[in-house]
């Protein structure tokens, strides 16, 4: 076993594993090692703070158990995720019966939700097709594949001709973008480590992690969000030096009035510098 | 096997003296079998390497030739951690010896190597030998020095002036803790008294103008003259034939403090740790320029250079380190802005900009 393997595990069983914020990294960590039940349990802890990490918790649930029903405790704290899940697994009645659940959420995946739950429920053939229904099946594909754009004249075709099957199969890949969880990198390793305060943080990890970034795919806002929370990261390992710096001016001479005026001043503001740190959101 | 007193089988056959060390000394993985002849110290391996004044030299000055003094003393040695290990073992074995030489030489060596505790105990056992003996007075004064024991070091350094009035040295050094400690008024005494035993005492020269630019933005002008002529004098040592350089009198004290860093880096040959002072007062300066027009690069390289020195344990360098540490951490931030929008993220980063603004400003340097 590596060294980062058993200061994640060490971190997975401290209190700071409890943060959502640190949960979801813990269960990015174990979505890639394709420990599932793990993963599932780390997200279902996260999703307090952000919806998204329902989906994630879904992800890891039917890569374990499939088409198995969700627990019940995770439908009432996560209606979204769910309502995607049963929209995956072909189940339109649970899946609006959740999507009522999580409210009126003006959130793109909701109102796709809505649109797919509906195809599904509705019975093959052209005649049963409410006409208000085609509007916002018409909406929504424009919005996922554009206006003029041959998939969407090629969907829409379908639904006229009354083929739902062929509808719900040009979706799938829309619907499957949402369970799609992002790579567990080297920087969401380092932010495990600042926020519970465990293993060894230094400069030289930090510039490491951040060329790692290179190297992974690039998707909107990904690598950015990541390069930021790894200048964070350097920020908070220099305010540490900064304070330690004055610490040993301070244990050469303790009575050199600036160093204790500097570390006085760092330790007050430090706290609080910290504690705004760990608001940014690294995923 | 090294040279020196690594003697095995052979000791026995040459004049032994009353006391002989012997020692299983590991080091590197392989055991060796030390005897040192207690008669033969000053000839052993490592009362050599406490003679071996380029090296100490080097370490104190770090100058280009370290790396090669160390090879060199390696080759010759074994290793400096080896002879580290050794001195310790040596110290355990001169326990109770009277040998205040012996005992000076170990506590400066410790010194050196900022094992100031050790080189307490070994000065002190030095003392009790010869209380009256400057030198040892001086050093142990230096011991506590490092160690923030500052009534102790000025007691030292007071003792070891009333003793021996012929070293400008001692009231230098008495100086330099009054100056650390904000005694400026016992700093000048000290000083000025350093500089009527030896007029040509560069390094109390300068360390006076220090004290005079120091005290300018407290009290006036006054001070800022005093400097200069402080300045020109030392200049005047350093190269009779060389013109003072101009002073520009719209900048006159980053002006002086120019000359003086100039001058700490030339003298830097005469005088211990004065390269590593120019250090932090090119870093003062830069600082009283303005510390937001210090470029990235420009810090890096100070934080570098001062990270360098810093082992050497002075106060005032590790606070400067310190200061340059959250000034460059500003970067960081800057450069964290680039985040994407939403989940409130350029809020935060935006809040803790201005809160380390409100720190960087609130920092003494």
């Amino acid at each position: 076993m590596d060294d980062r393997t058993i200061t994640l595990e060490k971190i997975a069983r401290s209190e700071a594993a409890v943060r959502p914020d640190a949960a979801a990294l813990l269960g990015l960590w174990h979505f890639e090692k394709k420990e599932y039940p793990a993963a599932f349990l780390a997200f279902s802890t996260a999703v307090s703070s952000q919806p998204r990490f329902g989906f994630w918790a879904v992800a890891a649930w039917r890569s374990e158990w499939g088409a198995k029903p969700l627990p019940a405790d995770f439908v009432a704290k996560a209606p979204l995720p769910s309502a995607c899940f049963w929209a995956w697994t072909g189940k339109p009645d649970e899946g609006l019966a959740a999507l009522k659940k999580a409210g009126t959420v003006a959130e793109k995946i909701h109102s796709f939700l809505e649109v797919y739950l509906k195809l599904l429920s509705l019975p093959p053939g052209p005649s049963s097709r409410p006409a208000e229904f085609r509007e916002r099946l018409e909406e929504l594909i424009w919005e996922e594949y554009g206006v003029s754009s041959d998939r969407t004249r090629n969907l829409l075709a379908l639904y006229d001709a009354g083929n739902l099957a062929g509808v719900l199969a040009g979706l799938r890949p829309s619907l499957e973008q949402f369970f799609a969880v992002p790579p567990f990198s080297s920087v969401d390793y380092l932010w495990l480590l600042f926020l519970s305060g465990i293993g060894n943080l230094d400069f030289a990890c930090i510039s490491e992690a951040l060329s790692e970034l290179e190297h992974f795919p690039d998707s909107p806002g990904w690598k950015a969000q990541k390069a930021a929370a790894g200048q964070l990261l350097f920020y908070f390992f220099l305010l540490r030096a900064g304070l330690e710096s004055f610490e040993k001016a301070l244990k050469i001479n303790p009575n050199f009035s600036k160093a204790v005026k500097n570390t006085h001043l760092v330790k007050k503001e430090k706290l609080e510098l910290v504690e705004l740190l760990k608001q940014f959101r690294v995923l | 096997m090294q040279r020196g007193a690594r003697t095995t089988k052979k000791v026995a056959e040459k004049p032994v003296s009353s006391l002989v060390l012997r020692d299983d000394y590991s080091f590197d993985g392989i055991t060796y079998r030390v005897e040192t002849a207690y008669d033969d110290l000053e000839r052993s391996w490592v009362v050599n390497f406490f003679q071996n004044n380029r090296l100490l030299s080097a370490r104190l000055y770090r100058s280009d030739a370290l790396g090669r003094d160390r090879a060199e003393a390696e080759r010759a040695h074994g290793s400096e951690s080896s002879v580290l290990l050794l001195a310790l073992q040596l110290r355990s074995k001169l326990a109770g010896v009277k040998d205040s030489q012996a005992h000076l030489k170990l506590g400066y060596f410790f010194f050196v190597h900022q094992f100031y505790a050790e080189a307490e105990a070994e000065l002190k056992a030095a003392l009790a030998a010869f209380p009256d003996l400057a030198e040892v007075l001086f050093h142990l004064g230096s011991v506590c020095h490092r160690q923030g024991k500052f009534n102790q070091a000025v007691a030292c350094f007071e003792k070891a002036c009333a003793l021996d009035s012929r070293y400008a040295d001692y009231s230098n050094a008495l100086g330099q803790v009054y100056l650390e400690e904000g005694k400026l008024e016992e700093a000048e005494k000290a000083f000025l008294s350093a500089l009527e035993i030896n007029p040509e005492y560069l390094d109390a020269r300068l360390n006076l103008a220090q004290l005079y630019l120091d005290r300018v933005g407290q009290e006036g002008d006054g001070f800022l003259h005093k400097a200069e002529q402080l300045l020109k004098e030392s200049f005047e040592l350093l190269d009779p034939q060389a013109s003072f350089p101009p002073i520009n009198p719209t900048i006159h004290y980053d002006s002086l403090c120019r000359i003086f860093l100039d001058l700490k880096a030339k003298c830097n040959s005469r005088v211990d740790k004065s390269n590593l002072k120019a250090w932090c007062y090119l870093f003062n300066l830069a600082f009283r320029s303005g510390p937001e027009l210090l470029s990235r690069t420009q810090l890096e390289r100070y934080i570098e250079r001062l990270y360098l020195e810093n082992q050497f344990g002075f106060a005032d360098l590790s606070n400067f380190l310190g200061v340059a540490y959250l000034f460059y951490a500003r970067f960081f931030l800057a450069a964290a802005v680039d985040a994407p929008e939403g989940n409130d993220n350029l809020k935060w980063i935006k809040k803790i900009s201005s809160k380390h603004a409100f720190l960087l400003g609130s920092l003494e340097t």
